[in-house]
């Protein structure tokens, strides 16, 4: 299984393009469209870090903010995964997550919003959505990318629970225990072909 | 009518992150800032070619076209001025658009 970190605790491109080149050069089969998005998840979740994963109470015992893990299981695909040790996904936003994709699996229209949801739940309260404007909706779109199949499947593990996304009309698990995760995980897997290396 | 083009790749950045100015120089805040609405300032219509990045995070999109509604830009006006050319990934121009309409 090849396997190499990262980490950080800025956002800033340079080791997002480490990253996106290692993934060209070690699964050249990669398509172009494919690492394009591959730096959009990178760059979203890294944002959603800085901005959600650690608020101003909450001490951080890491030296850095944020963790990037890249492998390959024996089937060939990739496993990208974006990790944090900060206040982890609050269960509300599993569950809008899952309610938003049953609700458009049986044909009707949700709206779902990770910075509101995240507010709300980190807040305890419902929070003013004109003071948070667009903020958000980072997770949803890579569901939007699992939907049109640039990657597999999403998973998503918190504290608080586990959500499975593996496409629209396809299979969405969420388990709402507890679990030992400190902080949360947010992966990506991509099917490819062997690394020529 | 007075036209302009913007190349993100050429005249802002190869690598876009972050949504907020607080978040670096290649954040979508600054993005906005610096060459979308001095554009729609000084120019009928605004074409923005986003080819030839690494990718855009969906924060980065939001802020950069839904921030001009926030910034009190009508969703028609603009709408009818942005003129988006993207040949890399056919869903981002109307990714971007549902970000303007979804503006608040």
């Amino acid at each position: 299984m090849l396997i190499k970190q990262w980490a950080g605790s800025t956002v800033s491109p340079e080791a997002l393009v480490e990253i996106v080149g290692y993934i060209q050069s070690s699964f050249p089969k990669v398509d172009i469209a494919i690492t394009r998005d591959i730096y959009r998840v990178l760059a979203e979740l890294i944002t959603n870090v800085k901005h959600h994963a650690y608020p101003e109470d909450f001490k951080n015992t890491e030296g850095t903010d944020w963790k990037v893990i890249v492998s390959e299981n024996e089937l060939g695909i990739i496993s990208l995964i974006v990790e944090d040790k900060g206040i982890t996904i609050p269960r509300s936003v599993l569950r809008k997550l899952y309610s938003f994709h049953k609700s458009s699996q049986l044909g009707r229209k949700m709206m779902a919003d990770d910075s509101l949801v995240i507010d709300e739940a980190i807040n305890q309260r419902e929070v003013d959505k004109k003071l948070v404007g667009g903020r958000g909706k980072g997770l949803l779109s890579i569901t939007k990318l699992v939907d049109i199949s640039r990657f597999n499947s999403l998973h998503i593990r918190s504290r608080n629970g586990v959500l499975n996304y593996y496409g629209t009309n396809k299979a969405i698990d969420l388990e709402l225990q507890k679990t030992p995760l400190d902080g949360t995980s947010v992966e990506v897997r991509i099917a490819t072909m062997k690394p020529t290396a | 009518m007075k036209q302009v083009e913007i190349i993100v790749a050429r005249d802002f950045s190869k690598t876009p992150i972050g949504r907020f100015e607080s978040d670096g120089p290649f954040s979508a805040e600054v993005f906005r800032k610096t060459l979308l609405i001095p554009a729609f300032a000084n120019y009928d219509v605004v074409t923005v070619v986003l080819d030839g990045v690494y990718g855009y995070g969906s924060s980065f999109l939001e802020e950069a076209f839904g921030g001009l509604i926030r910034e009190g830009f009508l969703k028609q006006d603009l709408t009818s001025r942005l003129n988006l050319i993207s040949d890399d990934d056919k869903f981002l121009c109307d990714e971007i658009l549902s970000y303007i309409n979804d503006s608040r």
